[in-house]
């Protein structure tokens, strides 16, 4: 394996310096956040810091590979987060009632992280060697249905209905994204809606108590409705300017939940304000559509169907998440990417960048 | 790859990226309606969340005597309360505690042994008790510290300044009179609180704003308080009475200098006496005046003209027939003058020159004395005693009445009144507080003295002081009254009070007083002494006289007066003669002879009055 001169030269710094912005305001927000609490094994911020680390290492590791060597291990990587899974679900660790952790001596690995990017990997093997010119029919889809539901089953047997329906949402639109005809897009739809019921019944009860709360918060403001309350206050008294790094009260006098996670994003708002704000999703929309650039000027369908699912499932996992916190979706566990704490989001985020920088530096290598 | 397939992909992502643009311009648009639209009412529920204001109470002001001592002070003491949610073991905790503090044990543990976030254990404990509890180190009990009242002169003018409670509200005397100077202006600290509902001050204010309420100077003389305290004390325990009262105005001003009642009590730990104690008979009770009163009568006939000083009126054999009841004197004066009748204080000379003053115009000056109506000091519970209508009196009321039975006046009326007199005629209004300052010194209100009405002429005044002097001068009735080295004026009075059994005045139950001035001419001091019950003595030139006399001499040094007279080589010789003559006028000096009957009015006159 070598490294060409032109891969070098054709390094995309701003995909970097994008992500490493948005990860570094994610330590200073963790910093303010984290800053009341006495959590053990040293401060939040650094734990965060030795993550970043660690996925720049993987990430820039990933280089090294061409990411055709993925394409053509695609399967066999499939193979092993299916294993990966069903490992969990018999030996993971269990917290809070769901078991969703790997026990990897000195740190806590989450396979289903991992998982969505190998699904990604996998279908974008599986149609870039299938051209569908009509759009995708019926029969066209049970088997990109099949690779991405057995994760997803296994996923939400865990259970991780966050994780689950983040990737249930990237794959779809990923298969959207190849064109569905219509009648097996209305069929795939009304099939869907059909489940609703079903999946309803499936739910935990605090699950089904976090939608009817999304639709009426003040029902229980100090209960169910507590989360999405709070977070509406942090995020709507840092008015225009903010309150000031450090200087949230909501926030710093703990009236928000789950600050350093999943609403990390209100502690940000609530500190930088609307301007802030608008900084943070304007470094989202630029980090985002420059990746949609890399997935376009990738000369080879892998590559482009990869970036995209890459690209989905960046913003799907911001979407959401922003949504969540401003209210304008259900409370659903899924961290704010590069800017809440996890260190597996974060290590597999960096894979996603280092495939995407990958899919970027190599864009010329197939050029006829 | 192949162009259409290229040109289909491209087509996509520009899909994707408007997609894009429209869910940005979606949270966009929800983070202005949250932060820029919204901000308002946002805001204010944020700070509903995390602000709390914190109400401070202000450290009560001081009271300090008119010299600036230190009458009553607040200390910051330590309370101590308990979080029974976070004590494991409310059973070992209680035994710890009832060890330290003076404490039920029952009910301690039933307060631990509660599932409430806060309850008191021991409000304002003492210092070394606060230590103690602290040495603990006990988990879920906490220290607030507490502003406790503190009177530093103990039971001294005790029902005066009154006390406060434990939440330091005024209860009684100057402490609820003054209240609101005293408390000061409660203010409302913003500060923090967390979703746990600890606070954080410094977050917001670094400083706590040091608040103290008001304070109070007081026209008492301390000095004057304490001799007076102990004089009565005295007088009660030698006299076996039921209680004392004096009181000491200066007559040009009426500021008061000294209130005393006895017997007193100590307003530090004020729940150990019984509720009556802590009254100010003083203000609150009346009493029939008896004798003391016939100077007001006489000083009314001089104004009206009826009478003059030399006067001579037939007090015949010490018998007067009034209806089919008799009004006695000590003994057969026969012809008096108006003087005299003050001097030997003569029954029925009184009721003779109450007849040619006639009722409507006694009852007319006795009010304007004050008697019948509140004399305006700012203390509470000041009572009106009480003057009956004159259209309501009968012969025999006004006969009584005359002599101050039938009547009742409060000390304090009594004591003002006296002072008109020793004041040429000005009824002042008696105070106690001369002045409030805040606490950085400034003078928010100086009280200053308030003339009521003028009530005779100077030269009526000046006329009834000539006839009190007589009465303290040897041969009068008041002649144990007289302070060495300082002359001195009053009038003694022996009251019969109405026995609630038999409904007729009681032959052993007497109200004893001497009210007076001193100097004689230029009158510095007005004093009143009652002592209540007094037994076997009773009689007030005999029981309160003394009193008197013994304050004026302790006083009088006080206010930079010296004595006129050194003490004379004669005093033994002059105190003996002053027993003989005492002797002539009461027989056994103060005893109760068999059968000795001073005054007695039938059941149907008591019954009337009643």
């Amino acid at each position: 394996m070598m490294i060409d001169r032109r891969l070098i030269q054709n390094f995309d710094w701003i995909l970097l310096c994008l992500v490493l912005t948005l990860a570094g305001l994610g330590i200073l927000n963790l910093y303010s956040a984290s800053s009341g609490s006495q959590a053990g094994g040293g401060p939040v911020y650094l734990k965060q810091a030795y993550w970043l680390a660690l996925g720049l290492v993987v990430a820039l590791a990933i280089l090294f590979f061409d990411y055709h060597q993925a394409e053509k291990t695609a399967y066999m990587l499939y193979a092993l987060g299916l294993l990966l899974l069903i490992l969990v679900l018999i030996s993971g660790q269990t917290v809070s009632g769901s078991q969703r952790w790997l026990e990897l001596g000195f740190f806590r690995f989450q396979p289903s992280e991992l998982v969505k990017i190998i699904v990604l990997v996998t279908l974008a093997r599986y149609f870039s060697r299938r051209e569908y010119p009509e759009g995708l029919g019926l029969k066209d889809l049970i088997m990109p249905m099949l690779l991405a539901g057995i994760p997803f089953l296994l996923i939400l047997a865990q259970p991780d209905l966050g994780t689950a329906l983040h990737l249930a949402i990237v794959c779809l639109s990923l298969i959207l994204f190849l064109k569905v005809r219509w009648d097996a897009l209305l069929l795939l739809s009304s099939g869907v809606a059909a489940a609703m019921p079903f999946i309803w019944s499936v739910l935990k009860a605090y699950q089904k108590q976090r939608i009817i709360t999304f639709l009426n918060p003040a029902k229980d403001p100090h209960g169910a409705g507590y989360h999405i309350i709070q977070s509406k206050i942090a995020v709507g008294s840092g008015q225009a300017w903010g309150k000031g790094f450090m200087k949230g009260t909501q926030s710093h006098l703990r009236f928000l939940p789950e600050q350093q996670t999943d609403f990390a994003f209100s502690v940000f708002a609530e500190e930088w304000g609307f301007v802030g704000a608008l900084v943070l999703l304007g470094l989202f929309f630029l980090l985002l559509v420059w990746a949609l650039r890399i997935a376009n000027r990738s000369q080879d369908r892998f590559g482009a169907l990869l970036g995209v699912g890459l690209v989905l499932l960046i913003f799907w996992q911001f979407f959401i998440n922003i949504c969540m916190v401003i209210g304008l979706m259900p409370v659903v566990g899924i961290p704010l990417p590069f800017i809440s704490y996890g260190g597996s989001s974060l290590v597999t985020l960096f894979i996603g960048v280092g495939l995407l920088l990958n899919i970027s530096m190599r864009r010329f290598m197939f050029q006829k | 790859m192949k162009s259409s397939q290229v040109r289909w992909t491209r087509f996509r992502i520009v899909v994707v990226f408007c997609v894009f643009l429209l869910a940005w311009g979606g949270l966009i648009w929800r983070a202005a309606s949250l932060q820029i639209h919204n901000r308002d009412q946002l805001v204010k529920v944020a700070e509903q969340e995390y602000l709390r204001n914190i109400k401070l109470i202000p450290v009560r002001g001081d009271i300090f005597d008119r010299n600036g001592e230190k009458l009553a002070v607040s200390l910051s003491v330590d309370s101590i309360y308990a979080e029974p949610i976070r004590i494991k073991d409310p059973a070992a905790m209680t035994n710890q505690l009832v060890r330290i503090l003076d404490l039920d044990r029952g009910r301690i543990l039933k307060k631990l042994s509660s599932k409430s976030y806060f309850v008191w254990v021991k409000r304002q404990v003492d210092p070394d008790e606060s230590a103690a509890v602290r040495a603990l180190n006990a988990k879920g009990l906490g220290f607030i510290k507490e502003s406790k009242r503190f009177y530093p002169n103990f039971s001294l003018a005790s029902h005066l300044l009154g006390f406060v409670g434990v939440d330091a509200q005024g209860l009684e005397g100057i402490e609820v009179a003054y209240d609101d100077y005293f408390r000061g202006e409660v203010a409302y600290m913003p500060v923090m609180r967390d979703a746990l509902g600890r606070t954080f001050q410094d977050r917001l204010s670094k400083s706590r704003p040091s608040m103290k309420g008001d304070n109070l100077t007081l026209t008492i003389d301390r000095r004057i308080q304490f001799v007076v305290e102990k004089a009565l004390n005295r007088a009660v325990r030698e006299y076996n009475a039921r209680s004392g009262i004096c009181i000491v105005l200066r007559p040009r001003t009426g500021e008061v200098l000294a209130m005393a009642v006895a017997p007193g009590f100590n307003p530090n730990v004020y729940g150990q006496y019984p509720p009556k104690r802590w009254r100010n008979i003083a203000l609150t009770d009346s009493f029939d005046p008896g004798s003391t009163l016939k100077i007001f009568l006489v000083a009314a006939a001089l104004e009206e003209g009826v009478v003059k000083p030399f006067d001579r009126l037939d007090c015949g054999n010490g018998f007067m027939s009034i209806g089919s009841r008799v009004v006695h004197d000590s003994r057969g004066y026969g012809r008096l003058t108006v003087s005299n009748i003050v001097k030997y204080s003569s029954n029925i000379g009184a009721v003779k020159i109450g007849r040619r003053l006639g009722s409507d115009h006694f009852y007319t000056y006795l009010a304007n004395f004050g008697f019948g109506s509140k004399t305006g000091i700012d203390l509470p519970g000041e009572s009106f005693g009480l003057v009956r209508p004159c259209d309501k009196w009968t012969e025999v009321d006004a006969a009584n009445i005359a002599f101050g039975q039938g009547i009742s006046v409060t000390a304090i009326q009594m004591v003002a009144a006296m002072s008109a007199l020793a004041n040429d005629g000005l009824l002042m209004r008696p105070f106690v507080v001369s002045k409030i300052t805040d606490p950085s010194g400034k003078i928010i209100k100086k009280f200053r003295p308030q003339v009521v009405r003028r009530v005779v002429s100077e030269r009526t005044a000046r006329e009834a002081r000539r006839m009190l002097r007589m009465v303290v001068e040897e041969g009068g009735t008041g002649m144990l009254a007289e302070p060495e080295g300082y002359p001195a004026a009053g009038k003694t009075g022996t009251a019969q009070k109405l026995d609630k059994n038999t409904r007729s005045y009681s032959k052993t139950k007497f109200v004893s007083s001497f009210v007076g001035f001193m100097p004689y001419d230029d009158p510095e001091l007005a004093v009143l002494v009652i002592l209540d019950e007094p037994w076997p003595k009773f009689f007030g030139g005999v029981v309160a006289a003394p009193t008197f006399k013994e304050i004026g001499e302790k006083v009088l040094p006080l206010l930079n007066l010296a004595p006129r007279s050194r003490p004379s080589v004669m005093t033994s010789t002059l105190e003996k003669k002053r027993n003989s003559e005492l002797e002539r006028h009461f027989g056994l000096v103060g005893q109760v002879k068999a059968g000795f009957k001073p005054y007695q009015l039938n059941r149907k006159m008591a019954g009337q009055n009643s």
